[in-house]
């Protein structure tokens, strides 16, 4: 509204007035307060009767006047609480009811104050005006403006019936008259009739209550609340003609008109204005409400809130709108210097658009206060700011923080994009543009899924959008191509943002390299799939999170997820290794668990799926994630199988090496003994339960040098210039060396030194094993001797000797075989079988021979060994059987019996000759006598007649001489035919013969009384016919030498004496002088005369040869002269035969 | 009843006349011829000089050990001659060798015997020799 055209109308006050609507201070409502009322109080009443300037009445003088802001100044200046008339200002300004209102204005903008106090022309004072009044006021001058209002209401009734006709009928705004008992209406102006749609007739016929929709009841409540409120109109809703319902005012007043009363109504349509009022009742409402702070104020550094809302008062702390007023603009900004900046600057550009200003509270708190303002001038031309403050602080918080997740997003290297619902892209960030291309153009408003390999794009095409669309977010691995090409892996978010109604509004994405953490993975991957160890985790509750193939393989897992989610301890830790039970408690692992502290490796026992179980290495370390929270336990393990038996093996062989009697040492490379061996210390001469190979050892033995340990010199040499060198250089030494003991005697060794060496070959440490060889030194040189001798008695046999295997293979023999056989040379004889050696007819006799050798331990064969080329010699050869080494063996000896065979032979021969001879001499001799002893008889025969008695004598005498001659020749004829016509030997009962022999002497037995008492008699071998002879010899000899007068007594016993039997005839006859047992068993000898005992001597001899024949040997046994006598022979049983022809 | 004729071949005049003695001794109707060694047993046999005129035994007693030609020979041409072989032959020896007895049985002899050393076994032998082979025995004819 342009200002100045409306000070130049001098319209009617009334109209000016009612165009403006406003009733101002010009009325007499304005306050008075006494001059020593104190501010506060002062401000509180000015503030409920919403005054902005009071005069001040003092009790002398002309008044002051006191204006809000002033107040509100001071106030806010000022601790103390000042009276009024420290503050009013005096004297009030002001001027006279005449005065022009561009005067006045002038006056008040000259003099910098916003009211000014009107006097009429008396001085007294008729109201206030303020700046802001004047400006709507018009130039038609205050005197109108004061009377018109002031006679207004005394005038009213005076001119009421004048002006009725004028007032109610011209009048634009629709009045009523109407009877007020009946309520009809008894007259209305053609604006009531306009207004309600009637006409004047129609009208007439309706009564006030037909038109007012309130009931009777709430009229009368209306009129209630109207007297209580000292109001002059009433409110109520009128119906028009067309139905519609209006509000209506209604000033109604009973008017005396034409002698008659009636109510004279006044309605104001004010649905407009209700609905104006409502519509600024809900703007109050808002303005009141809003969280934003709405305000005016003066510019300036002294510049005040004229207007504020309560959310101001909110957002700067203040408890009520009034105390935040008295607070100056400057007040909340927290820089002064940024609030004269705005200010400036608001009043250069005439409006600031949400600027975010540094503010603060009244009480000092900071806060951002974003700000929307405009100048406004007023009246004068005086700026003011209207504007609105938005607390920012939250969202400049948030936008801060934005700012940063912005420049987190850009300054990242993971890769950050946005697409719009279609896929196009919106934003890249700095680093996936950069990945993108080189040039660092961007990729904004192609499609997404054009940046990845085909099956990464198929990927999220088919799977991310969908799960993101539906989810709100997906993610997986995917992939990227880069400025080169290149795929790279990436780990990829995707993220679907819906706006309010839901639709999606755009996806963003990150997608984070993965290829160096791939890599890593993969890495960490390889080396848990490739390490021997086995390795697992657990988790806070014991259960398998991860186990590597290792681990798998090691507990007998087919795979990982066969053992994930299952509890460690109860699958494979469950049992002790001897079969206690393992409660989870006692277990290192959890102990692990609860500590947080890793635990050094030690030995455990883990069992496999299949129930087997194993010795194990163990070590467990704790997890914890990014706050040190405990995440679960990471084991790792190893079997030790192999390495507990490699450590029993260690343990074994250490025993051994404490267990052998032989010396043990280790010493390092250069020569520092570390170990020595329980025998060692023995040999040492130390106590051998001293040390092992933890314990220290002596205190001399640990800085002896292991060259000097009691070696004498020459040892030490040979150790030193032979064995270490030769051991450095092949890794061992062997020889002999000796040690002196504790008693200074020396120990001949056998000594082997051994150098280990490290991978550069480098020797480490030496060891050395050294046997006390004394011993067998001594076994040696014996067996030396022993091979010797043995040797020289084999070599210098003058028999053959030989060693046959079971097999009957010649293991050894002597050089006379050699020689004998022609077998000569080490390998000659090994390949021919013993009986080849002897001809075709003897071999079986050999093998025999072997043969009992082996049965019965010993045989002995006469036989003619060949030689090669054909001559024989005859052996005498015995075998016997040994074990050596556990093998049977035949040792053999032969001795060559060539002359005892040729003199044998020759014994034979002439044995043979002789009895040939003897044989021949008997039988020639036979034979004369035969014609002797015939023609003796013959003589006998013829002639006894003729002959006397000593003719007959003598005839007598000679055949008896002849007899003799005849039975000499016969025994002679018989002692030389036992050899050569001797029976071949059998079995032979000597009871049987015995028997014969007693039954061929049965009448000598007969005539001489004798006894003979025969003993069980053996079996023996021999020639059955010269057994008997044998016995009836002894018989008849052992009657004959008898002893008849007391009864000859006669025993035949037998003994096994060696392999042999002793047969005994014993008699109790005459007896034999010991000096003469020798020549009885001579031919003919005799002791006794013919004329004692008869006998031709020759039976003994016979006796004997008969024995001799049979292997045997005969003696006799006599005490002498009448004790008898024990003739003893001894024959070979019949287990004895050796097929030996005799 | 005719005699029988026995020939004595034997190298021991003195065993000759004994064993004479003895046939006559016991009256044995016998002729009784005597030789001296194997040839004139052969002589005689045969009826070859000197013993042109000889009867033919109608038993030989043989020595065997003879001179000139023993007994053996004696039996083994006897007992080989078709013309001879008919003739029994008896030993009469003084060996007691095994070797002589299976070589003249061998030989077919008829019979063997040992001179027994005493006189009277002498005798009896000589009667049972007569009994047997000159009373018992059927002699087989010759011409």
């Amino acid at each position: 509204m342009d200002e100045t055209s409306d000070l130049g109308q001098s319209r009617g006050l009334e109209t000016h007035l009612h165009r403006h609507g406003v009733r101002s201070a010009l009325t007499a409502d304005f306050l008075h307060l006494p001059a020593e009322q104190p501010l506060s109080e002062a401000s509180r009443r000015m503030a409920a009767h919403r005054q902005t300037a009071a005069v001040v009445a003092f009790a002398e003088g002309d008044p002051g006047i006191v204006t809000e802001r002033d107040v509100l100044r001071v106030l806010a200046e000022q601790v103390e609480d000042p009276p009024l008339a420290d503050v009013a200002a005096r004297p009030m300004a002001t001027v006279a009811a005449d005065t022009s209102l561009l005067a006045a204005r002038e006056r008040m903008r000259a003099q910098g104050i916003r009211h000014l106090g009107v006097t009429d022309g008396e001085g007294g004072l008729m109201g206030l005006l303020e700046f802001s009044d004047l400006l709507a006021a018009s130039e038609a001058g205050l005197v109108q403006q004061l009377e018109a209002d002031r006679t207004e209401a005394g005038e009213q009734e005076q001119r009421a019936n004048a002006l009725y006709e004028e007032m109610f009928h011209r009048n634009t705004a629709p009045k009523l008259l109407i009877e007020p008992e009946s309520g009809y209406i008894a007259d209305a102006n053609p604006a009531a009739l306009a207004f309600y749609g009637y006409s004047q007739a129609e009208i007439r016929q309706l009564r006030i209550q037909d038109i007012n929709q309130l009931s009777a009841a709430d009229t009368q409540a209306e009129r209630d609340k109207a007297c209580r409120e000292d109001r002059r109109y009433f409110e109520f809703r009128h119906q028009l003609a067309d139905g519609d319902i209006r509000d209506v005012k209604v000033y109604s007043g009973p008017v005396a008109v034409e002698g008659g009363t009636y109510l004279h109504s006044i309605i104001h349509d004010v649905t407009e204005a209700k609905h104006y009022l409502a519509y600024l009742e809900r703007y109050k409402t808002i303005f009141d409400t809003l969280p934003v702070g709405v305000y005016r104020n003066s510019p300036g550094t002294s510049g005040a809130f004229e207007e504020a809302n309560p959310a101001m008062a909110n957002i700067f702390g203040a408890e009520s709108v009034a105390e935040f007023l008295r607070y100056p603009t400057a007040a909340l900004y927290r820089s002064p210097a940024e609030r004269s900046q705005f200010s400036e600057e608001l009043l250069a550009r005439g409006e600031v658009h949400r600027r975010e200003v540094a503010l603060q509270t009244i009480d000092g708190r900071p806060l951002w206060g974003a700000i929307t303002a405009r100048v406004r001038y007023d009246a004068d031309g005086a700026p003011y700011f209207d504007g609105v403050v938005e607390d920012v602080t939250e969202r400049h918080r948030a936008e801060r923080e934005r700012d940063h997740l912005i420049e987190i997003m850009e300054a990242t290297p993971d890769y950050i994009g946005m697409a719009d619902p279609a896929g196009h892209i919106l934003y890249e960030n700095p680093a996936l543009r950069r990945m993108r291309s080189t040039s660092g153009q961007t990729a904004e408003g192609e499609h997404f899924l054009g940046g990845h390999p085909r099956w990464a794009a198929q990927r999220l095409n088919e799977e991310a959008l969908p799960a993101a669309t539906e989810a709100g977010t997906w993610q997986g691995e995917t992939a990227l191509y880069d400025s080169a090409g290149h795929t790279l892996p990436v780990s990829q978010t995707l993220v679907a943002h819906r706006d309010e109604e839901g639709a999606i509004q755009r996806y963003s994405t990150i997608m984070r390299d993965i290829s160096a953490s791939r890599e890593a993975e993969t890495f960490r991957r390889q080396l848990l799939d490739s390490l021997a160890e086995g390795v697992f985790g657990i988790d806070t509750a014991g259960n398998f999170t991860f186990l590597n193939p290792a681990a798998c393989r090691l507990l007998g897992f087919a795979s990982e997820n066969e053992a994930l989610g299952h509890n460690a301890h109860a699958l494979t830790h469950h049992t002790r290794a001897d079969g206690q039970p393992y409660p989870p408690g006692d277990c290192p692992i959890s102990r692990v668990q609860a500590s947080g502290q890793a635990r050094e490796a030690w030995e455990d026992w883990f069992w496999r799926r299949d129930g087997t179980g194993f010795p194990a290495e163990v070590f467990a370390a704790p997890l914890a994630d990014a706050e040190g929270y405990p995440e679960g336990v990471v084991v790792s393990f190893q079997d030790i199988t192999r390495r507990k038996a490699a450590e029993a093996a260690r343990d074994r062989v250490l025993a051994i090496l404490d267990a052998t009697p032989d010396f043990v040492s280790m010493s390092r490379a250069d020569g520092n003994i570390t170990y020595i061996n329980r025998g060692g210390l023995r040999m040492l001469g130390e106590d051998p339960d001293r040390t092992g190979l933890e314990e220290p050892l002596p205190d001399w033995l640990a800085t002896e040098q292991a060259g000097e340990l009691a070696h004498p010199q020459w040892a030490r040499r040979v150790l030193a210039e032979e064995a270490m060198p030769i051991a450095s250089r092949d890794g061992i030494w062997q020889g002999e060396t000796s040690m002196v003991d504790t008693d200074g005697r020396e120990i001949p060794t056998s000594q082997v030194v051994l150098a280990h060496h490290d991978e550069r070959g480098q020797v480490v440490y030496y060891s050395t094993i050294l046997r006390d060889i004394s011993a067998q030194r001594a076994l040696e040189a014996e067996l030396r001797r022993e091979t010797t001798f043995s040797q020289a008695i084999v070599r210098n046999l003058p028999g053959i000797f030989y060693l046959i295997d079971a097999d009957g293979r010649f293991q050894r023999w002597n050089r006379r075989l050699e020689e004998v056989t022609g077998y000569e040379g080490k390998d000659a004889l090994t390949s021919i079988h013993p009986s080849a050696l002897y001809p075709q007819g003897e071999q079986e006799l050999i093998n025999e021979g072997i043969a009992q050798v082996f049965r019965e331990g010993s045989a002995t064969v006469e036989a003619h060994l060949c030689h090669r080329e054909g001559h024989l010699t005859p052996y005498y050869l015995t075998g016997y059987r040994v074990e050596l080494e556990g093998e049977p063996y035949l040792l053999g000896v032969g001795l060559d019996i060539s002359d005892r065979k040729d003199a044998e032979s020759e014994l034979e021969r002439s044995n043979a000759e002789l009895e040939a001879f003897a044989y021949a001499v008997s039988h020639d001799l036979q034979e004369p006598l035969r014609i002797i002893n015939s023609y003796l008889g013959l003589l006998q025969h013829r002639y006894s007649a003729s002959l006397d008695e000593r003719a007959a004598r003598y005839i007598q005498t000679t055949t008896e001489a002849g007899d003799r001659m005849r039975r000499m020749i016969n025994d002679l004829l018989e002692y030389s035919r036992v050899k050569r016509m001797g029976e071949a030997f059998q079995r032979v009962d000597l009871n049987r013969v015995a028997a014969e022999a007693h039954s061929n002497l049965e009448s000598a037995v007969t005539d001489s009384g004798a006894e003979i008492h025969v003993a069980n008699l053996p079996e023996v071998v021999g020639d059955r016919g010269q057994l008997v002879r044998l016995f009836q010899n002894l018989l008849s000899n052992a009657i004959k030498y008898g002893r008849p007068e007391e009864g000859t007594r006669i025993t035949v016993s037998s003994r096994a004496i060696g392999g042999q039997y002793e047969v005994a005839v014993a008699d109790n006859g005459i007896g034999i002088d010991p000096a003469h047992t020798d020549r009885i068993f001579q031919v003919f000898q005799r002791l006794h005369t013919r004329d004692e005992h008869a006998g031709t001597g020759a039976g003994l001899a016979l006796a004997q040869r008969i024995v001799e024949r049979h292997g045997g040997t005969i003696w006799v046994e006599s005490g002498g002269d009448g004790m008898g006598s024990t003739f003893r022979f001894t024959l070979k049983g019949a287990a004895d035969t050796c097929g030996r022809q005799p | 009843m005719k005699p029988v004729n026995i020939l004595l071949a034997d190298d021991s005049q003195a065993d000759a006349d004994l064993i004479h003695e003895a046939l006559l001794e016991n009256r044995f109707f016998a002729n009784f011829y005597h030789v001296a060694d194997g040839e004139q047993a052969m002589a005689f046999l045969r009826r070859e000089s000197p013993y042109t005129d000889a009867v033919t035994p109608d038993i030989l007693l043989l020595d065997l050990n003879m001179p000139r030609k023993s007994g053996h020979e004696v039996l083994a041409e006897i007992k080989t001659d078709p013309d001879l072989c008919w003739l029994p032959v008896v030993i009469l020896t003084t060996s007691t060798a095994n070797s002589d007895l299976i070589d003249t049985y061998t030989h077919h002899a008829n019979a063997f015997l040992t001179k027994p050393m005493d006189f009277n076994e002498f005798m009896g032998l000589i009667r049972s020799l007569g009994d047997f082979w000159l009373a018992a025995v059927k002699l087989p004819p010759h011409d």
